[in-house]
């Protein structure tokens, strides 16, 4: 541990010497009388300043959980002296919050907890605010001697990371894409194949199987008739979010709430055996390449886990993505602010090249402030019809849009955009 | 905390010693007020420093006065002492963290015996000055403790006296 002398020492150092050295001058005893209990104490407290050699750990109850719940820390104190004043504190990011009081521990190690086999435990239970990968510093620790001359300082342990799963919002439906891809999955294909679902009747041809001939059509026609399937089979679902910029007020922004819907639309879409890959397209492009099945879900959860907002002024767009990850056929739904040109471009460009799109936009305004006074009225109007123009910008090209913003369901949005993609397919090309 | 030691202590003193009751008063109450303001914004120095400023009244109202030596002094000492640590205590238990209540017990148990301890320090001295020859010993012992206090601060300001390891988290210091 690293000492150094406080200041309380070269302050009663500063008091004895200058009251003994004004009675010397001065010829008044009573000065010396006065500051004698101060060098008392420095006469007992210099000889007995040692090393307390303590050891602190902290171990986090589990590496994995789910935002809002609760994780606890266990400080273990260990100390090869006695300690009269142990100061322990475990540097906490600003999304974890220790319950029932500061993330620090007062502690006075006394002669029966010293000793290599000895160690003190607390317990303190610490709240997930957020979501992500969130680091627990090495323990802080700032000893003190009886008499408060000199202090120890170290860190101790070794850095955690703690990852924090946004906990998911609550889907009942999701988007059926458009097409399909060729592996088994619950999608019910436009083709027609061996299946469960019926599609219609063709006449007999040398091959069929027995089995799927329809005896009553074939009575009725005279011939016979064997029934079609809808194959079923997976499809593709790129998650696409935009990371350029964010609205946030307080403990949540837009980024939040995207996170928390992807996290859903990952779930629902591997449940039902689609392929899922993520694109993060914002200052720091991420990307992961479409797979299935439950690793895939927690690969894709945990990338997400790393996605934030950096600032970048570098102009972006769709090739720098690499290939493999928008395969041909894949649905696109992109979860995006509005708020950065880069993304909307890169969305029209998804659009020219026949994927199959739908936007989901995170409403930023609910996280800004109302305008007060007339020049704040007037930016936000422009603001408004700015954003109203981009949203025309993704219509006009056919892109199926909602908006979703903070304590709305989050099936919202995609029943309108089930609607809106229905009413696409009737109008007559 | 530190705030009712100095009056603790200016009590003990003013009843005794009714010849230096107005200057060290005066003292007293610059001093306190300039603890009160020390201890709010978080000054560590406040505490020596009132007391500084208490005994350098106390030294201008004995000159005035003539007073060589008074049965008060141990007392003041012994006051001044527990004033300074009392300012000392409040400032550190302002960082907010879990304490265990024998932590608290402990440390104000030791504070009454050091102040005891130095309280009866203050009054063996005051009875052996009384006596001649003790008197020149106390003279030599003072000379001692002068240079060692010196030489003391001497050590802390050639090595420096801010403490170079890591520090405590923000949310484990103290606010204000």
């Amino acid at each position: 541990m690293d000492r150094a002398p406080t200041p309380k020492l070269g302050a009663y150092a500063a008091l004895t010497a200058a009251g003994l050295l004004a009675a010397l001058v001065l010829g008044q005893p009573a000065l010396a009388v006065l500051v004698a209990p101060f060098g008392l104490l420095l006469a007992l407290g210099l000889p007995q300043a040692r090393d307390p050699g303590v050891e602190a750990v902290a171990t986090l109850g589990a590496d994995r959980t789910m935002e809002g719940d609760p994780v606890t820390l266990t400080v273990t104190v260990r100390a090869r002296h006695p300690v009269a004043r142990l100061e322990v504190a475990v540097p906490l990011p600003p999304e974890l919050e220790a319950e029932d009081g500061p993330p620090a521990l007062r502690l006075r190690i006394g002669r029966g907890d010293v000793g290599p086999e000895h160690g003190l435990e607390r317990a303190l239970t610490l709240r997930c605010r957020r979501w992500g990968a969130l680091g627990v510093e090495p323990v802080r620790l700032r000893a003190r001697d009886h008499f408060g001359f000199h202090e120890w300082r170290a860190a101790t342990g070794r850095r955690q990371v703690l990852r924090v799963y946004p906990r998911p919002a609550q889907l009942h439906s999701l988007l059926l894409p458009n097409q399909t891809q060729v592996h088994s999955g619950n999608q019910l294909a436009r083709q027609r194949g061996d299946g469960i679902e019926f599609a219609d009747i063709r006449p007999f041809v040398p091959g069929d199987r027995v089995r799927r001939v329809n005896w009553r059509v074939s009575a009725r026609r005279g011939q016979p008739y064997v029934n079609q399937h809808h194959l079923e089979r997976n499809a593709d679902v790129i998650l696409f979010v935009d990371s350029f910029a964010e609205a946030r007020t307080g403990r949540e922004g837009t980024l939040d709430l995207t996170v928390r819907l992807v996290s859903a639309l990952a779930a629902g879409h591997v449940a039902r055996r689609d392929r899922v890959g993520l694109i993060g397209f914002g200052g720091i492009l991420r990307w992961l390449s479409p797979g299935m099945g439950p690793v895939h879900l927690l690969r894709v959860v945990e990338a997400l886990l790393d996605t934030e907002v950096v600032l970048s002024y570098a102009w972006k767009g769709l090739d720098i993505i690499p290939p493999r990850t928008l395969p041909p056929q894949a649905m696109v739904v992109a979860l995006t602010p509005l708020l950065d040109a880069r993304a909307i471009g890169a969305l029209l460009d998804l659009r020219a090249r026949g994927f199959d799109l739908a936007v989901v936009e995170v409403d930023p305004e609910r996280f800004v402030p109302p305008a007060t006074d007339p020049g704040d009225r007037l930016a936000d109007r422009v603001w408004h019809l700015h954003r109203e123009a981009r949203r025309a910008r993704l219509a006009e090209a056919g892109i199926p849009i909602a908006r979703w913003g903070p304590g709305e369901p989050a099936d919202q949005p995609l029943t309108e955009i089930a609607a809106f993609r229905r009413a696409l397919r009737r109008v007559p090309a | 905390m530190g705030l009712v030691a100095a009056m603790a202590g200016a009590l003990a003193w003013l009843g005794p010693a009714p010849a230096l009751r107005v200057e060290v008063a005066v003292g007293l109450a610059v001093a306190t007020v300039g603890l009160a303001l020390g201890l709010w914004l978080g000054v560590a120095a406040a505490g020596p420093m009132a007391v500084a400023l208490v005994g350098a009244a106390f030294a201008v109202a004995a000159a005035h006065h003539g007073v060589l030596l008074t049965a008060a002094a141990p007392l003041f000492g012994g006051g001044l002492l527990l004033a300074a640590e009392l300012a000392d205590w409040s400032l550190d238990l302002r960082r907010p963290a879990r304490g265990r209540g024998a932590v608290h017990e402990r440390h104000a148990i030791w504070l009454v015996a050091v102040t005891g301890l130095g309280t009866a320090l203050g009054v063996v001295l005051t009875l052996a000055m009384a006596v001649p020859l003790a008197g020149m010993a106390a003279a030599v012992l003072g000379l001692v403790g002068l240079v060692g206090g010196l030489g003391l601060v001497a050590w802390l300001a050639g090595t420096g006296r801010v403490p170079r390891g890591p520090d405590l988290p923000r949310a484990a210091r103290r606010s204000r």
